[in-house]
């Protein structure tokens, strides 16, 4: 199912061959000056992971990346001259120390995206600059800043790495470590969440994230990463420069990793290498350095403009041919629900009481109340009818101003969008939320990440959604890679896995062909008995909603305009007016 | 609605007082009024800068970072054309002209490729031609210190009692007229309307038939004089160095935040705030270190004053 | 002088969404696209107003080739489109949403404002109005006064009656009358299939992205299997939208 934890692929393979080498050869054959270049670039190239996987995996702009490593490289200073600690302890303090910091300020970033995000995120590194400019860094003078005019620095180094060449393969072994470890958070619960989050935080809420827990997670992440790396880069130059940690160059780390790839480790070492190594190549040659801004600047407008995954994404594609034959794809007439011998009854009833739901002066939903005790029931009304939003607020997005929602007497009111996932409730949205980062079986297990099962128990639940819907060919298959029907399964796939109590689905024919229309029929008819949860459908399709849904509440203008068994309703002269229009508008 | 402006200007009235009076305590009115006035010129630079940025931003979803860069190209030139011994005012409107020739040049040529894109991947791409402005500027000026005089530095006024040179009278008074010349521009004018909807809804308005290309082209213009003019009174009033005027960007978007990236008087207001706040930090021997601090911690709060209560919005994003 | 759509192909995300459509309206004729939702018939109207991309064939008004040309450039050639959603400028005032929307002609447009408060009445109560707070029915006013400042040829009308009260509809419909019989040419894309058939010369139905009818309206009235077959097909896919 999952990649395995510890597997290696190909790309991992590549990146511990490069550290290895740059570990063993490098240092080696170059000189100190270049030792000391080559090491500030390992510990940028740390930094920059965390910039780089905020970024590619969650969409999320943060600017403070730099200056958070001032604050592990001020930390580590601090420690080293304050007790004699060990090396290794100083750095997991300041580490941790940085980790803590970062998620504080965070918290007021939870709320922003995008631009806004970014933006605070930049006032953030702004106000670090000036601290760091005003209070300067540790030279072992005494007090809480530990400054001193004209004390000589003595900073410590570990015991296994003293000379610049030791550390310099101390410093890629960390580094290398770094890079590993945002490797497993990606791979575990953390890079599912976060693929759903940077997909759409709605659906990510709908499928059980706690949204706000995974976001600080990941500026933890980063904030662990950020002050790893300034404890390392303290380490090797004795003492830092308030300069050094400027907004501008969280900026450029930003920009540069943009350039180089956010989404590969070969990117960030590109990003690196271009913020440390370019300059100091123009210094040698006798170039002004100012020209490297120009070819930043150059490389930035192109990456943004033509090459989005970078210079490593344009290096793999050359590289990488598509390797894997693709799975051919799911045949609608090839799926019929697995007939279950134990037709589970369902008791339970879903109570709509009196719902009432306004935006600005439009009253989308006016007191809205049904008492639906059948397994399948179907919502059928125009297009503006309300009736997504009535989904809408089964799942929490919108409230309503009176009225409530219970099934078998529990009002889901008391319950948070997220919650009402881990209660039962599941959703498929009009426009399917698959994704793209994640596998088919990732993207179902996402799903029951929070729910206290063995992962094995998990494993087993997700190959048995797949089983169900036909996708167990795909279970492999990335989310970029397929068509309408096979994200419409997966989708399907998702709401029945774990124990549901209430499936919604919002209009999942909407561009399905025929046959797959009657695939999609046949499983929905069987999600009752195989899980004995309620299924509420939305749909166009009448013929669908007639086959399968044993009660239909049909919403015209927000209001209510029948409720009953669904050959009934579907003959109800009221309806038919609401939908085709009737002789009193032919004049 | 009105109950909540009602709120948020309560709220900043209370601020304001209590920060001057907390700061100016116990000093004699002269001086404070002296790191007022100073604080009320800074402020109008960064308000300035706001200004720029939002009424570009607004008009085409680009925030422009390279303002600052703008600014820094026109601000050198015209200190190089003034050591050629050429009639000031020329080099005063070569500062102009150069700062709105690299504004529309990244804004007929450059914008239009990322016209469908988000504004996030927008502004860095601005970022990208800001790093390539601010490396030619800083290759073909190579690092000296320089300054930039104007004569209206030595011309001062008394008012209330004080000496106020010229140059600073001119740049809260440009920040004023701008903010009133910009709010009638778009009230009044077929041209300002245009705007206003290609704000509003870019999409809409194509559809409708709003040359969209030339709207743009004015905004572009007119964002590129503004920065010309700030870069140039900021190399006057504070400093004469590239980088500095590149990264003015920050406390300008720093006061575009205050106004929300909309409202030209509150970018005012916010900017000048941030000055006085931050000049009047000078008279606290214990805060003065951190003067620089405010212009971005103001920004923070007032960004999340903004947001508070907003729960998380689904369905897109920005 | 007529509004031709040719073999017209229009993608989106990169696939076709429709292939080889074609139609031609003349002046004063009304021509009608139905089908079911997802058939292409918002599409087909956000193809010609040059907002989605063309694969292949041609837009051809009155001799001038449109085809993939921008918005304000197919607007300024005669072809207004009032896309679906009654939208509006929000923020402006329906005074301002109109002279706005008078950008392209300039020099008439006091008297196109004119002719635009005399056809909607209720706009002219509401100059200083801001269109945002409007209702459903008065915002498709505005969206129809905004096609109408530009003074079109022909009207390409997307949904007009979707979520608005049986009145304004009437009412609206009354208006597409008006400007028929002054030379106009319409096509008014419906879910209300009589209502739409009811007004029509010549009606196109669209399923899958192909055209299932391409011919006269009143056979189509006459003949309501011939109408289902063509909208839902043989494998009995019948939506009620």
């Amino acid at each position: 199912m999952n990649t395995h934890l510890f597997h290696v692929t190909r790309s991992g393979a590549a990146g511990l061959l490069f550290a290895a080498f740059a570990c063993l050869i490098v240092p080696l054959v170059v000189g100190s000056f270049w030792l000391s270049v080559f090491t500030s670039t390992a510990c940028f190239a740390l930094a920059a992971a965390g910039t780089a996987f905020m970024y590619a995996r969650l969409g999320m702009v943060s600017l403070t990346q730099v200056g958070l490593m001032g604050v592990g490289g001020w930390v580590m200073l601090r420690l080293n001259y304050a007790y004699g600690l060990p090396f290794e302890v100083n750095l997991i303090l300041a580490s941790l120390i940085t980790m803590i910091f970062g998620m504080i300020l965070a918290l007021p970033a939870l709320r922003l995206r995008g631009l806004y995000l970014a933006l605070v995120t930049l006032m953030a590194a702004g106000g670090l600059e000036i601290i760091f400019a005003t209070f300067q860094f540790p030279n072992g003078g005494g007090g809480f800043w530990g400054v001193e005019t004209g004390r000589t620095p003595f900073m410590a180094r570990p015991i296994v790495a003293v000379s610049d060449a030791a550390y310099l393969r101390y410093t890629v072994c960390v580094t290398t470590f770094g890079f590993l470890l945002i490797e497993m958070a990606r791979r575990l619960n953390p890079g599912r969440a976060w693929a759903m989050i940077r997909r759409s935080e709605a659906a990510a809420m709908a499928a059980g994230i706690n949204v706000t827990l995974y976001k600080t997670i990941a500026f933890a992440l980063a904030g662990l990463i950020g002050g790893l790396a300034g404890g390392l880069l303290a380490g090797s130059l004795g003492l830092l420069d308030g300069g050094t940690f400027r907004a501008s160059e969280s900026i450029m780390v930003f920009a540069l990793t943009v350039v180089g790839g956010a989404r590969y480790w070969l990117g960030v070492v590109i990003a690196a290498a271009l913020f440390r190594i370019v300059p100091a190549l123009l210094n040698n040659w006798g170039v002004d350095a100012d020209l490297s801004f120009v070819i930043f600047g150059a490389g930035l407008l192109h990456a943004v403009i033509t090459a989005p995954n970078g210079i490593a994404g344009q290096v793999l594609d050359v590289v990488t041919k598509k390797a894997a034959k693709p799975t051919p794809s799911i045949d609608p007439s090839q799926i019929s629900a697995p007939t279950v011998q134990t037709a589970k009854t369902s008791d339970s009833t879903i109570e709509i009481d009196g719902i009432k739901v306004q935006f600005g002066g439009v009253l989308a939903l006016n007191n809205v109340s049904a008492c639906m005790a059948e397994p399948i029931s179907g919502i059928i009304g125009p297009n503006g009818a309300g009736k997504t939003t009535l989904m809408n607020v089964f799942s929490g997005f919108v409230a309503s101003k009176s009225g409530s929602i219970s099934v078998d007497g529990f009002d889901l009111g008391s319950l948070s969008p997220h919650q009402r996932s881990e209660w039962g409730l599941r959703r498929s949205f009009q426009k399917e939320e698959i994704s793209e980062d994640l596998t088919v079986a990732e993207n179902v297990r996402v799903q029951i990440d929070t729910t206290r099962q063995s992962a094995a128990d998990k494993k087993a639940e997700v190959a048995r959604a797949l089983a169900y819907v036909g996708m167990t060919t795909k279970a492999r298959t990335s989310g970029a890679d397929l068509n309408t029907f096979e994200r419409r399964l997966t989708d399907i796939a998702k709401c029945i896995v774990g124990a549901p109590k209430l499936i919604m689905l919002d209009e999942p024919a909407g561009g399905l062909s025929i046959q797959e229309t009657n695939a999609l029929g046949d499983l929905i008819l069987g999600i009752h008995a195989q899980t004995g949860a309620h299924v509420l459908l939305i749909d166009h399709d009448v013929d669908l909603i007639a086959r399968v849904c044993s009660q239909t509440l049909v919403i015209d203008f927000g209001v209510p305009i029948a409720f009953g068994p669904t050959h009934a309703v579907l003959s109800d002269p009221k309806v038919k007016a609401a939908y085709l229009g009737t002789e009193e508008f032919a004049s | 609605m009105a109950r909540n402006t009602l709120i948020n200007v309560a709220l900043y009235v209370c601020a304001m007082t209590l920060i001057i009076l907390l700061l100016g305590w116990g000093k004699p009115s002269k001086v404070l009024g002296l790191f007022f006035v100073s604080g009320l010129a800074v402020g109008s630079l960064y308000a300035l800068g706001g200004i720029g940025l939002v009424v570009l931003y607004r008009a085409t979803g680009v925030l422009n970072l390279a303002n600052g860069a703008a600014g820094a190209a026109g601000a050198m030139t015209a200190w190089q054309l003034a050591q050629w011994q050429i009639w000031p005012p020329i080099a005063w409107l070569s500062s102009i002209l150069v700062a709105l020739l690299i504004s529309l040049f990244y804004g007929r040529l450059i914008a239009p490729l990322l016209a469908w894109r988000e504004p996030v991947v927008k502004a860095v791409a601005t970022l990208g031609f800001a790093l390539i402005i601010l490396g030619l500027v800083s290759f073909i000026w190579v690092d000296d210190p320089r300054s930039l005089t104007l004569p209206t530095d030595k011309i001062g006024v008394r008012l209330l009692g004080l000496r106020v040179t010229v140059t600073r009278l001119i740049v809260f008074g440009t920040s004023i007229a701008l903010v009133i010349g910009i709010w009638a521009y778009l009230k009044y004018t077929a041209i300002g309307l245009q705007m206003r909807s290609l704000a509003n809804d870019r999409d809409l308005s194509a559809l409708i038939g709003i040359p969209i290309l030339r709207v743009e082209t004015i905004a572009w213009t007119l964002s590129g004089v503004i920065a010309g003019f700030t870069g140039l009174m900021f190399g006057d009033l504070i400093r004469l160095e590239p980088t500095v005027i590149t990264f003015m960007v920050i406390p300008s978007i720093a006061a575009a935040i205050c106004g929300r990236l909309e409202h030209l008087s509150l970018v005012l207001i916010g900017g000048l705030s941030m000055g006085v706040i931050e000049s009047l930090l000078t008279l606290s021997p214990l805060l003065k270190g951190v003067r620089p601090v405010a212009p971005f911690a103001i920004a923070a709060l007032v960004l999340l004053w903004y947001q508070r209560g907003n729960r998380l919005t689904f369905g897109g994003g920005d | 002088m007529s509004f031709k759509v040719i073999g017209l192909n229009v993608q989106s995300g990169g696939k076709n969404i429709l292939t080889n459509i074609s139609f031609t309206l003349g002046a004063g004729e009304v021509i009608t696209i139905l089908g079911s939702n997802g058939a292409g018939k918002s599409e087909l109207v956000l193809g010609i107003a040059g907002v989605l991309k063309i694969g292949a064939g041609q837009v051809v008004v009155d001799g001038t080739d449109i085809t993939a040309k921008s918005p304000d450039i197919v607007r300024a050639a005669g072809v207004a489109v009032v896309p679906e959603g009654h939208k509006v400028l929000t923020q402006l005032t329906v005074d301002e949403n109109l002279r706005a929307a008078g950008s392209l002609r300039w020099h008439d447009i006091e008297a196109n404002l004119h002719k635009t408060y005399e056809r909607f009445p209720e706009l002219a109560d509401r100059k200083t109005q801001l269109a945002g707070t409007l209702s459903g029915g008065q915002q498709q006013m505005v969206a129809l006064g905004h096609a109408l400042m530009s003074a079109p040829k022909y009207l390409v009308i997307d949904e007009m009656s979707l979520g608005l009260a049986p009145l304004i509809v009437k009412r609206l419909f009354g208006v597409v009358h008006e400007l028929q019989s002054q030379g106009v040419g319409i096509v008014i894309i419906e879910q209300f299939t009589d209502l739409a058939l009811g007004v029509a010369d010549h009606a196109v139905v669209l399923r899958g992205g192909r055209d299932k009818y391409n011919g006269p309206a009143d056979i189509l009235l006459a003949n309501p299997e011939q109408l289902d077959e063509a909208y839902f097909g043989t494998g009995h896919k019948r939506t009620i939208t």
